[in-house]
């Protein structure tokens, strides 16, 4: 009996996933970041490996497009960082939509990232993943900007 | 001609148009919300598709178009039809069911009709979705699947209860108890001592409506089969079992069938049997 595996690759035509990311530059470099060849090659690579140790198999282009989208106006991402933070947000991706038994669907994962990215983690992408995983055990409203303030006045 | 199709079938020639298929089954499974899923789940789907497919072709419905994406779309259509008819078999279960108290078999009925409720035959088609217990006389073929496994079994079990209902309730009931005091709370199949039953009556050549055969009988049912000679005992089991189909009624090809079949796997018992294994089996009232 034929495997997934062996009829299945684990992520879709490579060059297609190229040109996508190639494309995205359009957006990305009104902010001043681009990726280059070895950047594109590089992130594929990493959502390749990531796949293989979650087991799963990607059938779309994966959550590349829609971070960048989110994040190419983000405060803390330069062009010194950008290729390393998609991958690392890839990752995070696969691997907590992985370990988290679907709660959310991919839009409202990476919109709940790129929150915490822009906010309450300040960039950092340990945090953001600490924050995830600390939100499979509280209730939705705790995950919110810890910086807003109470709206009852003081008396 | 269909079962020329699926076995010349190599669902490998469809590397190529797999990918898509299973692309668009998985949107369809995740409601558009992602576009991955873990592999296991893709295997299914996967399973699940050629199980669609190689029903479309083993019920020889095959067109010109033979794509895969046409052939899982007749396929589907083909599957739920098998699901229309497992309902109707299902009821006619209903009708004839002769359980006799049962735990088991009472707990799979209640089983096979949930399945109706839970089969998904768009994504897991290949699935069985249900405890099935109760064990038949002959059970149905492990490279069944989904909803044809889930047919053949309804339609042996139909075939078992017609032949328990030509026996009268109570005595029935006794000749059970008598083979296993705790039958009822037993996964146990009960057409087998009914048949065997039967069985050795016409081998005898005694009334066959009787149930009730004693110590001798057992003894001259032993004999009768030895020296083992395979080709009398199948000669003389055929004879038995149309002495059964005649006695009671039983015309149709597949009860015919099914009770040969039944009778045809009991020589390797009847061979090596001891005389006690043949009162146990025959259902020896002592």
């Amino acid at each position: 009996m034929e495997n997934a595996n062996s009829l299945i690759p684990f992520l879709p035509d490579q060059n297609q996933l190229a040109k996508g990311l190639s494309d995205s530059n359009t957006l990305a470099a009104r902010y001043g970041l681009i990726l280059v060849a070895g950047d594109i090659k590089t992130l594929l690579h990493r959502q390749q490996d990531v796949l293989r140790e979650t087991n799963r198999i990607e059938f779309g282009s994966g959550p590349y497009e829609k971070l960048i989208y989110a994040l190419c106006d983000s405060p803390y991402i330069d062009q010194s960082t950008y290729a390393d933070t998609l991958g690392e947000l890839c990752e995070l991706f696969y691997r907590f939509k992985s370990e988290s038994g679907e709660i959310w669907s991919d839009d409202e994962l990476i919109e709940k990232m790129a929150d915490l990215f822009n906010g309450a983690c300040y960039g950092a992408v340990e945090l953001v993943s600490d924050r995830l995983w600390q939100s499979l055990h509280t209730e939705p409203e705790t995950i919110d900007d810890e910086d807003e303030e109470d709206d009852e006045p003081l008396e | 001609m269909s079962n020329e199709l699926a076995k010349n079938y190599d669902f490998s020639q469809f590397k190529e148009e797999l990918y898509p298929l299973l692309k668009r089954q998985v949107s369809l499974y995740t409601m558009g919300d992602s576009s991955y899923l873990p592999a296991e789940k893709v295997q299914e789907l996967l399973e699940s598709v050629r199980f669609t497919v190689e029903t479309h072709l083993t019920l020889g419905n095959a067109d010109e178009d033979r794509t895969l994406a046409r052939l899982f779309e007749k396929g589907g259509l083909d599957v739920w039809r098998l699901v229309e008819e497992g309902k109707r078999l299902f009821n006619a279960a209903g009708r004839t069911a002769a359980g006799f108290g049962s735990v088991a078999y009472k707990d799979t009925m209640d089983a096979i009709g949930g399945f109706f409720r839970v089969y998904d035959l768009r994504f897991f088609a290949h699935d069985i979705p249900c405890m099935i217990d109760y064990p038949l006389c002959l059970p149905v073929p492990d490279r069944l699947k989904g909803i044809c496994f889930i047919n053949d079994y309804l339609r042996r079990i139909i075939l078992e209860n017609r032949f328990c209902l030509c026996f009268d309730r109570r005595a029935a009931a006794r000749l059970l108890t008598v083979c296993r005091p705790d039958y009822k709370e037993l996964i146990l199949n009960l057409f087998e001592p009914l048949f065997l039953c039967a069985l050795g009556h016409a081998v005898l050549g005694r009334n066959i409506g009787d149930m009730s055969l004693g110590i001798t009988d057992a003894q001259m049912l032993y004999s009768r089969f030895r020296p083992w000679d395979d080709g009398k005992a199948k000669a003389c089991l055929h004879e038995a079992v149309n002495k059964l189909c005649v006695y009671f009624g039983l015309w149709d090809s597949a009860m015919r069938a099914y009770l040969a079949q039944a009778a045809h796997d009991q020589m390797p018992i009847l061979k090596s049997a001891s005389l006690e294994g043949y009162e146990n089996m025959f259902g020896v009232q002592r």
